[in-house]
């Protein structure tokens, strides 16, 4: 009897053992917010200020051929800017591109962490998609952002086993980071963003947030900077069936004031997703930077983005003309113009001249003074086309971040763009296919991954 | 009554039901397993209380009921429960020898009862003697100076709201997380306030301090542990009554030790300021900030509003002040605490209980009233043979009253002057003066027109118009079984619930300051009519808060203890799980009236024009609720002890934890802290018997504990926001803090080797040990790779690392001469650490960090003392009184430089040592003659530095602070001083913030304090059959006997108010 009860005690004993699994999952406070819940996770993507703003890489302009600084200037710079002003490696640290890209890459991750546990019904299955395909979207849109700062160009013909990014797809942070090569580099963001095309709703409730619009111009631009202009033009036709609204310059209620400092509001009637660069490089911010001289020669005068872009500094011309609320807040984002352009590019690059011209066209229209006559561009063949698209594609989408992967690209197609900063006399230039137009590891970094 | 319902069970549980019968005489003899008649064995019938004892042949004879049930009990032998009918037939009683001893002290590890030869690791046990003889109300403030290896850190500050004790055990194991030593009451883990500990129901104190102590306890042991056990009830069938009492009466605070400049000299610095025309700029400022009475009166006299001879009698009245003096008279009485003591025990192996019961009342240097009240009761009871049941409560209620009166330090502060030492509290005609702290005398003179009320601060008149209410509830709940379930096995389930409420009421009274000042500050008046209205109403304000907390906890331990032969097995294995829950509130009435009971209802959101300066704010006192705070633990542990004929052992500790603070990684990973030792006890081996050595343990351990955050979560938490309009104005959410799931607890690695010793023909006896204490993955900024996350550059992270060494050594002797007997104890400690791994990015020269710091707070520098002192390379005066220092090796003046961390200047800073004591420890001594008993305690601290004030011009002009350094300054060449010239206007930045960290000012802290002296007087009452009396006298903190420093300075107080000294006259009996 007395050993009975002695057994039934250890047994007990035994099994309050084994009844506490769950009991540590509680959070300790109740005012600690864990999110978890679809509605947690999209207002983490919605934290606009960690995923759209002052995001992605400034070196994509500062270290292009879009602006100079002028030798006075150039003498009152920091050591770093000026060696960057050089094209010349340096030391950088915290806060830098490479971690303004990879912090909406973790909250991406951790979203879809979060998805994974969420059962999808039907009452919340429009919800989870969102957040589901929104997460992909950002993701992929700053491995290319990355991509585009710190690895070579895509080489179509090419096996791209060189140094791409960290595919960084979980959260947690002791979880090392390895770098995969370019083409596994491209290829995730090509499944990314398919996935995203494939969740997202058509257009985005603020302009900030990822739509399959924007979803189809990511892949755009992805297959564009790849040397895949088929695709990319497919891509970018996609986007503009969705949304391909385009602001007339000569409309003030399309939201631009030609001769005001902020010409234009922030979400844009054509801007299909917004970004912008971070303030990490600021050789290119209308502080000193004049807007290259000969880039400056292409705008016709009749054009209105004279007025709009650019404000007179002296004998030159400063930048003025970002699609954000301020000239130094640079909108890196994408709009159906340059979609346009892309559907152009790609139109040329395939013998479709009048395909592009028609897109061409109806660009500059919008950009012309409606006082005066806007003559239609002609051309005859193959390469005076995809030479018309890729001026028009500088002027426009100049100050973007897109310059430098555009140089990277074409010179891989032997276009032979060299870069050029005369300080003092001295000319500095950056030959097509150096190494020098990729940006180096942080220096608080590379301990880690080099 | 709830407590009273407890003692009715508790009773219900220990009354037996005697049965009735017929009276025989049962006679028996009573022998151990060898055989061996035993003597002294208690015999009692358990249905009348009739006791017996066996005799020197182990025979007894007692009267008894067939039907009755005899306890035969001795100390050492386990209990046997006979019913007299079995003795008509078996006349012989075989008692076993029990496992433990009981006759020798056991050591309570919260875990486990030790005999102290059984124990490899390091515990220092304070018994409830050496307890007796401090006398505060607090328990740990009597380790004070008498537990080895355990320092009282006094003056230093901690931004951390988990450490409250400043108690730290064998020094530091981490840099940023909690600093206290875990506190442990009756087996579980005390999460209360220690001041709700009634120190008369502690049997005795246990510190734990190495790993094998501390490692049972896991991831909170790392600071080490204090194990606090109320007594039990004897069990030798004695009822017992203690009564205690004393009264204790504390001098007023010493304000002498604040220092500053003679009045005289003070109003001739501001005359001199005035007519350079230094004020102007507030005189004439749109906001006519509060000015010192001087700089008012010059000013007036200035303006001619005033004549010449006015101004000279104020002057004269202010001279003539002595605040000091003042403040002591109106504000400062001698407090006094009176603590009364009462306690019942009693009952035998089969059932025992102790009732006590505590009250104290006290007063202290405001007057301001506090008492507080224990009750604690506990019972353990035989239910059946091998059945025990223990259970316990105990209840305090502690209520402290506060008059909200001002400090002496805050009264002499005027707008930004801080120490305008000739004001007074009265005016020239004896009434309470006006202070002016905020407000300068010129707009509250003016603000209202004569609308508002009296916008004025009399300290003179606060005491009464202020009351803050403190109540703390506290209850404690034990119970426990302990099941014999073979022999030498036994399983103990104990569960635990705790619970603590603090209520905070402050009332401020209506012609208080503080309610005044916001009524005025909210009034508005119509300027065309003149009607004044009260968006804040006139009338009291009560402001409330509330703060509970709640623990549950629970134990089921297995334990074994075998002896084959000459082996001795012990292990234990356990679970335990633990919750613990806090929350609170705070809330806020206006226009209060208490009865009959009304209050305002306010407009606390709106924003309003308020006076004097006309800015918008709102009332503000919205209520508040807290957050609840869950903290979870789970853990399991085990033991083990192997001896061999008592001469070797070996031991070992493991435990894992596993908490919802922790990350999911961290909880998965199996990682346990552990720790292992081994003993060995020389003087049982045939070759150490001719040695002087009676008893000679060798023993050694090494092992882990860990130090847990309760303040970091693993978890990400995220902020809620919502996005500007322009952004389309969506909520967003924004993680603020990181998901870490390898977040887990500090680890602290020791190493202890040690020896105790004592010696067979002279009384002496102690015990050295030398430890390595490490802390490892330490809480700390780190760098890390921020592919990972991106937001910051750094991240907290289990990163950082410290190493210790020390030294615990002891050394008693207790002999004496003829009549008079001495026992002497010499404690000493030795400890240093200093920061192997912590990550600071940006210093060229990393021991700027310690030339900038008052050494009051950890600074991790590599290299250095967590608590170090650097000082600037002295180079006395130049020829215009400056102070010199070194820049790139040579003799310089430029202070930014020589101070700029980012510049390598090599010979600049001298590192000078530790800011905190590294050598410490204690004298006790007591002497005994007849009935009478002297002890006192010398107790002393060296090897650390610490930086005396001096003067500065800066700190004249900017806040008004005069050193009484001053009137050593530097005047003219040829000057034999240190002290920089007065400079105004300043010349050069940095200059006195230069010689404040200069090498002059810094000061060898060590010191000798004599700690307490107590005397008392033993009278024996067996005359009367009862048991003893005391009446003993103690006076403790009777101050520095001796110091280092030449500047007559208390290192633990330069310069601040000294703590006083406590006389205590009091009584003690054991009936």
């Amino acid at each position: 009897m007395i050993m009975k009860a002695k057994i039934y005690i250890v047994l007990l004993g035994a099994l309050i053992l084994t009844s506490c699994k769950d009991y540590l999952d509680l959070k300790n406070s109740n005012a600690a917010q864990v999110p978890t819940s679809i509605k947690d996770l999209q207002d983490i993507l919605d934290d606009f200020g960690r995923m759209n703003e002052l995001r992605t890489p400034s070196y994509a302009e500062s270290a292009a051929d879009n602006f100079f600084i002028i030798g006075s200037s150039y003498n009152s710079l920091l050591p770093e800017r000026k060696l960057l002003y050089r094209w010349e490696p340096f030391d950088y640290y915290f806060p830098t591109d490479w971690g303004t890209c990879y912090l909406p890459i973790y909250n991406s991750n951790f979203c879809l962490e979060g998805l994974a546990k969420i059962n999808v019904n039907e009452t919340n299955e429009k919800q989870w998609n969102n957040v589901y395909g929104s997460a992909h979207f950002y993701r992929a849109y700053y491995y290319l952002q990355l991509l585009w700062t710190y690895s070579a160009a895509y080489d179509p013909k090419g096996d791209n086993l060189g140094r791409g990014i960290v595919l960084r797809k979980v959260s947690d942070i002791n979880i090392p980071n390895q770098f995969s090569t370019i083409e596994e580099s491209y290829k995730q963001v090509i499944d990314d963003a398919h996935i995203a095309v494939k969740y997202l709703d058509d257009l985005p409730l603020v302009k900030a947030r990822p739509s399959k619009a924007a979803a189809y111009a990511l892949l755009a631009r992805t297959y564009l900077s790849m040397g895949k202009y088929s695709e990319a033009g497919t891509a970018a036709d996609a986007s503009l069936r969705l949304f391909s609204d385009l602001m007339d310059y000569n409309n003030p209620s399309d939201g631009v004031k030609i001769t005001a400092t902020v010409p234009f509001t922030k979400f844009t009637k054509e801007t299909i997703f917004y970004s912008e660069m971070n303030q990490r490089f600021q050789n290119h911010t209308p502080g000193y930077a004049m807007v290259d001289s000969n880039l400056m020669l292409t705008y016709e005068e009749d054009d209105l983005r004279r007025k709009a872009f650019f404000v007179a500094s002296g004998k030159y011309y400063k930048f003025k003309g970002t699609y954000s609320h301020s000239p130094y807040w640079m909108f890196s984002g994408m709009t159906s113009a340059e979609m346009l352009l892309v559907r152009a590019e790609s139109n040329a690059r395939a013998g479709n001249i009048s395909a592009c011209l028609a897109d061409v066209n109806l660009l500059l229209k919008h950009r012309w003074d409606k006082s005066k006559v806007y003559k239609p561009k002609e051309v005859t063949g193959k390469v005076e086309a995809l030479n018309l698209v890729l001026k028009e594609r500088r002027k426009e989408l100049l100050m973007r971040g897109i310059r430098l992967s555009d140089v990277k690209r074409l010179n891989l197609e032997g276009a032979d763009i060299v870069l050029v900063h005369i300080i003092d006399g001295e000319r500095i230039e950056v030959h097509p296919n150096s190494s020098k137009l990729i940006l180096g590891l942080p220096t608080d970094v590379k301990m880690y991954l080099e | 009554m709830r407590i009273i319902n407890l003692i009715l069970l508790f009773n219900l549980m220990v009354g037996g039901l005697a049965a009735q019968g017929q009276k025989i005489n049962v006679v028996g003899v009573v022998k151990d397993n060898d055989n061996k008649s035993i003597d002294r064995v208690s015999i009692r019938n358990n249905s009348n209380g009739i006791n017996a004892y066996t005799n020197s042949e182990g025979e007894f004879s007692i009267r008894a009921d067939r039907a009755d049930t005899l306890v035969f009990s001795k100390i050492g032998y386990n209990s046997r429960y006979v019913l007299s009918e079995e003795l008509m037939t078996i006349k012989i009683i075989i008692m076993e020898k029990s496992p433990l001893q009981i006759d020798e002290v056991l050591v309570n590890t919260g875990y486990q009862k030790l005999k102290p030869n059984q124990i490899n690791g390091s515990v220092v046990t304070i018994d409830r003697q050496l307890l007796e003889k401090q006398v505060g109300t607090n328990v740990l403030d009597r380790l004070n100076g008498v537990s080895n290896g355990l320092t009282f850190q006094t003056g230093r500050t901690n931004t951390n709201p988990q450490n409250k004790l400043g108690i730290t055990i064998r020094g530091y194991g981490t840099i940023n997380g909690a600093l206290d030593p875990l506190v442990v009451l009756d087996d579980f883990v005390y999460e209360g306030d220690t001041n709700n500990i009634n120190p008369n129901d502690i049997e005795s104190v246990t510190v734990l301090k190495d790993a094998e102590a501390t490692s049972i306890y896991g991831a909170r042991g790392g600071n080490g542990v204090i194990v606090l056990t109320s007594k039990k009830s004897k069990t030798d069938g004695k009822t017992r009554v203690d009564l205690n009492y004393n009264t204790m009466w504390k001098e007023e605070p010493d304000l002498s030790k604040l220092v500053n400049i003679e009045n005289e000299d003070y109003i001739g610095l501001e005359e001199k300021l005035f007519s350079d025309g230094y004020f102007d700029n507030q005189l004439s400022a749109w906001n006519a900030p509060p000015v010192s009475p001087i700089v008012y009166w010059l000013n007036q006299k200035r303006k001619n509003n005033i004549t010449e001879d006015v101004y000279l009698a104020y002057r004269k009245f202010y001279v003539g002040n002595d605040l000091k003096k003042e403040y002591a008279n109106h504000f400062y009485k001698i407090a006094n605490t009176q603590q009364v003591g009462f306690q019942l025990s009693g009952g035998d192996i089969a059932h025992n209980y102790i009732l006590s019961l505590n009250q104290d009342v006290q007063k202290d240097n405001y007057g301001q009233p506090g008492n507080r009240t224990n009750i604690r009761i506990a019972n353990s009871a035989k239910i059946v043979d091998w059945i025990v049941l223990n259970a316990a409560a105990s209840y305090s209620n502690a209520k402290n009253e506060s008059f909200n009166i001002p400090s002496f330090g805050s009264l002499t502060g005027v707008g930004e002057r801080r120490s305008v030492s000739y004001l007074s509290l009265w005016n020239e005609n004896g009434q309470a003066a006006p202070f002016y702290k905020y407000y300068g005398k010129t707009i509250l003179d003016t603000v209202g027109k004569g609308r508002l009320l009296d916008w004025n601060y009399y300290p003179a008149q606060e005491a009464d118009q202020n009351l803050s209410i403190n109540t703390k509830k506290e209850f404690i709940g034990n119970v426990g079984l302990d099941l014999k379930l073979f022999s030498g096995g036994d399983l103990k389930l104990s569960y635990q619930r705790h619970r603590q409420d603090v209520a905070i009421e402050d009332l401020f009274g209506e012609e208080s300051h503080y309610v005044r000042d916001r009524v005025n500050s909210f009034s508005q008046i119509n300027e065309s009519t003149g009607e004044v209205t009260y968006p804040l109403p006139k009338g009291n304000i009560l402001a409330k808060s509330t703060a509970s907390l709640e623990t549950y906890a629970f134990r089921s331990q297995f334990n074994f203890h075998r002896k084959i032969t000459d082996h001795l097995i012990m292990a234990m294995l356990g679970f335990e799980t633990r919750e613990t829950k806090s929350w609170g509130d705070n809330s806020m009435f206006f226009g209060y009236h208490k009865d009959p009971l009304f209050f305002a209802s306010v407009d606390k959101t709106s924003m309003f024009l308020t006076k004097p300066f006309g800015s918008y704010n709102s009332i503000g006192g919205d209520p508040l609720i807290s957050p609840t705070i869950v903290n979870r633990f789970v853990s399991m542990y085990g033991n083990f002890y192997y001896g061999w004929k008592e001469k070797y052992s070996l031991s070992g500790n493991i435990r894992k934890d596993g908490s919802n603070l922790f990350g999911v990684s961290a909880n998965d990973k199996w990682k346990p802290l552990w720790s292992i030792g081994a003993g060995y006890e020389i003087t049982k081996e045939l070759f150490f018997e001719q040695t002087p050595f009676a008893y000679l343990k060798l023993k050694a351990t090494l092992g882990y504990s860990g130090n847990v955050d309760l303040s970091r979560a693993a978890l990400p938490i995220t902020a809620s926001l919502t996005n500007t309009l322009v952004n389309g104005g969506l909520p967003y959410g924004r993680i603020g803090t990181i998901n870490n799931p390898s977040l887990r607890w500090e680890e602290v690695m020791q190493l202890n080797t040690g020896v105790e010793w004592r010696l067979k023909n002279i009384p002496l006896s102690g015990s050295f040990e030398y430890y390595i204490k490490n802390g490892n993955d330490l809480y700390g900024i780190s760098s890390y790779d921020y592919t990972s996350w991106g937001a910051t550059g750094e991240i907290m992270r289990n990163v950082a690392a410290i190493k210790g060494r020390g030294v615990d050594m002891q050394v008693t002797y207790s002999g004496g001469w003829n009549t008079v007997k001495w026992q002497s104890t010499w404690i000493h400690n030795y400890n240093k650490n200093r920061t192997k791994k912590s990550y600071y990015p940006y210093d060229v020269t990393p021991l700027s960090r310690l030339v900038s710091s008052s050494g009051s707070q950890i600074n991790p520098v590599v290299g250095y003392p967590l608590y170090g002192l650097a000082a600037f390379v002295w180079k006395g005066l130049d020829n215009d009184g400056n102070p010199q220092g070194i820049l790139n090796g040579e003799i310089s003046t430029d202070y930014k430089a020589i101070n700029n961390s980012s510049l390598e200047n090599e010979g600049a800073i001298r590192f000078i040592g530790s800011a905190i004591p590294t050598h410490f420890g204690g004298w006790i001594n007591t002497f005994r003659y007849k009935q009478f008993e002297l002890s006192f305690n010398l107790s002393y601290k060296g090897g650390y530095y610490f930086r005396r004030n001096s003067f500065s011009s800066n700190a004249l002009l900017s806040n008004g602070t005069v050193h009484p350094d001053y009137n050593k300054r530097w005047q003219s060449i040829g000057d034999k001083t240190d002290i920089p010239a007065w400079e105004y206007p300043l010349k050069k930045e940095g200059r006195d913030g230069f010689y404040a960290s200069s090498e002059v000012l810094v000061e060898k802290a060590d010191h000798v304090r004599l700690q307490f002296v107590n005397f008392a007087y033993n009278i024996k009452l067996s005359k009367w059959n009862m048991g003893s009396l005391q009446v003993f006298a103690n006076v403790n903190n009777l101050g520095i006997v001796w110091r280092a420093n030449k500047h007559n300075l208390d290192p633990d107080s330069p310069e601040s108010i000294p703590l006083q000294k406590n006389y205590t006259v009091g009584l003690r009996a054991n009936l």
